[in-house]
């Protein structure tokens, strides 16, 4: 059983934030709130997402699991006006997600759970430094990369968070030092990550206001902001980039 | 037994998920081990493996199983999923030079890659090779046939075959499965099972479950399996038209075989005169040639429907024909097929020559060789004209030799070549003018001519030619062709 109603635009940027990385997840649904995890094609990037159900206006849920193509997901919800609210209500006949916003009232087939690739555990990952940045600063900086490779390496040294691309002929740094940041957890690190998805997760984050990135050595990046003054957590893991020699 | 249960493959179920459960293919499965061990440290120097050998014989299911049992995660692209340069980028690209989140490796698993641009475009076999040379992570291809892999793949990787299973194992491999799933088997009926695959345990699981599904007990009788790839042939119906007097049934028995009425009426065709004689020969080829219109009908008006006319012609008209009964002559495959396969090369030169000279002349290609090329195959035992013919046409080597009827080595040929190249260099356009200065009609035409011309001789000849023409309608006086080369000047023909 599932009813829910919920803030438009929360919702929005919560799927669209599941988006940067799968088309299609499953959700799981608790007496608690709404989540997912899912992993890329590749195996190379994980994203979950939890709603809390302090983030709805109702919410009535007892455990199961719905599988939703969140592009079809997205064009729906894209539909209403941003301050809407969105009632969401599972047929439990039909297997079909009835949502209603902004007098249209849509009917969503959803996925069969079971065709769905699971997602791998959440590894315990021992990240030494981590920051914390405005939303605006980390789309820039990854817009900035983006221009001059496909790939990126980020790291602390000395205090100092760096971000530095290199690409055929150009290249592009930017250091933010304690004052530029929101907080920093210094320690000696540096990976090389992928921008096909750094670039598809600064979409993601849409308007959040803080991004804390947590960093090792040659370690997974994990990327989690807010959303619905933290009632939404969305959260990235993303596996860094081998230098073939 | 409930539905979902029953739902499932027992090819899925009882796949193995460790390499030591894999029946049979000893030897390829401790060369892919080998070959992963390389990759405890560093990466070898052989990135990928290829793994191949028919259906269903336990390559997908070892890629698998290798993951699984050296604890490597694995993904896999295979033959459903989009294979476009773009996807298999994204994907396996994406997955070669990432780490796993975990910190593990990651075995990437394309499954057939011999059918790599099946749907898809062509540069996906290209962007795999250059993902095999720059991965970080194994890769492993499976192939059914190793030809359809591209060269470029095959050095990168190191070739593992897998061969097909003895009937004895399928047989033991069912075995186990009864036992599983609690059905008492006839050990006969395994036997049969097994056999019928041919070494393909899929097939052969799939059939166990068909026929044993739902049963507690399976008996030799219970196999009702039909052998796979079984059919009608063309000779047991040619057999009901030319012996057998049930009209309806030779042309019902057309429709269990694989043949179109246009490949059956040269069956037909071919094998009438041998079995009937005199007036029922006659009477046979005059039914024959009444579905021979209708075929034709069929063509011109593409209605396809007339199809059934055209078949009851081909065989109870034929079989409504004999007026005796004939001792059986053997039935033998339309010559014509083998003729048109003999001739191919000839018939496609003839055209080549026949767009030659219908450009020339600003005719079809039709027209020129129903009409001129007669006449050209006549003319050109004049050596002289032979010349002046090639170089006004650009006939290469294999063209003169078709038109003058000698080897395409002969010295004769090789001269008339040289001398026409000579002459079209030297790009005398009087010299080359026949048929009436067809040539010139047009300054567009030549161009074309030109520009059709270039691929077969990279020399600036034709550029040298038309410019020299153009010059020529232009000015009316003559220039030497080095002069007129000078100009780059760029036109159609440049691109």
């Amino acid at each position: 059983m599932f009813k829910a109603i919920i803030n438009a635009g929360t919702l929005h940027d919560a799927i669209k934030a599941m988006s940067a990385v799968v088309d299609e997840a499953r959700f799981e649904i608790a007496s608690e709130g709404f989540s997912a995890r899912a992993v890329d094609p590749a195996n190379a990037a994980m994203v979950s997402l939890d709603i809390s159900k302090d983030a709805f206006v109702l919410f009535e849920g007892t455990d199961g699991e719905i599988g939703v193509d969140l592009g079809r997901f997205t064009e729906i919800i894209g539909m209403a006006d941003k301050n809407d609210e969105i009632e969401l209500a599972l047929d439990p006949d039909t297997h079909k997600l009835d949502i209603s916003m902004g007098g249209f009232s849509y009917t969503l087939s959803l996925l069969d759970p079971s065709t769905l690739r699971n997602a791998p555990m959440v590894p315990a990952l021992d990240l030494p430094a981590g920051i914390t940045v405005s939303g605006s600063v980390f789309k820039r900086m990854i817009k900035a990369a983006e221009m001059v490779s496909d790939h990126t390496s980020f790291g602390v040294h000395d205090g100092v968070f760096f971000m530095e691309a290199t690409g055929d002929s150009d290249q592009v740094r930017l250091d933010l030092t304690s004052s530029d940041l929101i907080a920093i957890t210094p320690a000696d690190v540096r990976s090389l990550y992928s921008l096909d998805y750094l670039g598809d997760i600064s979409k993601g984050v849409g308007g959040a206001g803080e991004i804390d990135i947590h960093l090792g050595r040659d370690l997974p990046v994990v990327i989690q902001f807010e959303l619905s003054n933290g009632d939404c957590k969305v959260k990235y893991v993303l596996a860094p980039r081998i230098e073939s020699d | 037994m409930n539905i979902s249960e029953t739902k499932i493959e027992w090819s899925e179920k009882y796949r193995p998920t460790s390499l030591s459960e894999i029946v049979g293919n000893g030897k390829p499965v401790s060369d892919l081990c080998a070959w992963a061990k390389e990759w405890r440290n560093r990466a070898p120097d052989r990135k990928a493996a290829i793994l191949y050998g028919k259906p269903g014989i336990g390559k997908t299911t070892a890629a698998h199983a290798l993951a699984h049992d050296l604890g490597w995660e694995a993904i896999e692209l295979n033959a459903s999923d989009q294979r476009t340069a773009t996807a298999i980028k994204k994907v396996a690209g994406m997955a070669s030079e990432t780490a796993t989140i975990g910190g593990g490796i990651r075995l990437i698993i394309l499954d057939e890659a011999d059918n790599i641009y099946g749907n898809a475009d062509r540069g996906g076999a290209r962007e795999l090779v250059r993902i095999i040379q720059h991965t970080t992570q194994p890769i492993l291809l499976t192939a059914n046939d190793l030809y359809g892999v591209s060269q470029g793949i095959k050095n990168l990787c190191v070739p593992i075959a897998f061969r097909s299973l003895q009937s004895r194992s399928i047989a033991q491999l069912l075995r186990k499965i009864c036992q599983n799933e609690g059905i008492a088997c006839d050990a006969e009926a395994l036997l049969r099972l097994a056999e019928n695959a041919h070494g393909d345990s899929r097939s052969a699981i799939n059939d166990l479950q068909a026929v044993a599904q739902g049963k507690s007990k399976l008996h030799q009788d219970d196999v009702v399996v039909s052998s796979r790839d079984s059919r009608d042939t063309i000779f047991d119906v040619l057999k009901k038209i030319f012996k057998k007097k049930d009209i309806k049934d030779a042309l019902n028995a057309t429709y269990d075989i694989d043949e179109t009425p246009d490949s059956l009426i040269s069956w037909v065709d071919e094998n009438l005169p041998a079995q009937y004689r005199g007036g029922d020969m006659v009477s046979g080829f005059d039914a024959l040639s009444r579905a021979d219109i209708f075929l034709g009908r069929v063509q011109r008006r593409q209605n396809y429907r007339m199809w059934r006319y055209a078949g009851a012609m081909m065989t109870s008209g034929v079989v409504v024909s004999k007026s005796r009964e004939y001792a059986g002559a053997r039935f033998m495959p339309p010559s014509q097929w083998r003729r048109l396969g003999q001739t191919r090369a000839a018939r496609q030169m003839r055209d080549a020559i026949s767009g030659k000279i219908g450009l020339r002349c600003q005719v079809s290609q039709r027209y020129a060789r129903l009409n001129l090329l007669p006449f050209v195959k006549g003319l050109v035992s004049d050596r002289d004209y032979a010349v002046r013919l090639a170089a006004w046409a650009g006939l290469d080597v294999g063209e003169i030799a078709y038109l003058t009827g000698s080897k395409k080595g002969a010295l004769k040929v090789k001269t008339i070549y040289q001398e026409a190249q000579t002459m079209f260099e030297a790009g005398i356009a009087e010299e080359i003018e026949i048929f009436g200065g067809f040539g010139q009609q047009g300054q567009q035409g030549l161009q074309n001519a030109a520009a059709d011309l270039k691929p077969e001789k990279p020399k600036r000849a034709p550029v040298a030619l038309a410019e020299e023409l153009e010059k020529k309608q232009e000015k009316g006086t003559e220039k030497e062709p080095k002069e007129a080369l000078k100009k780059a000047q760029t036109s159609l023909f440049d691109f």
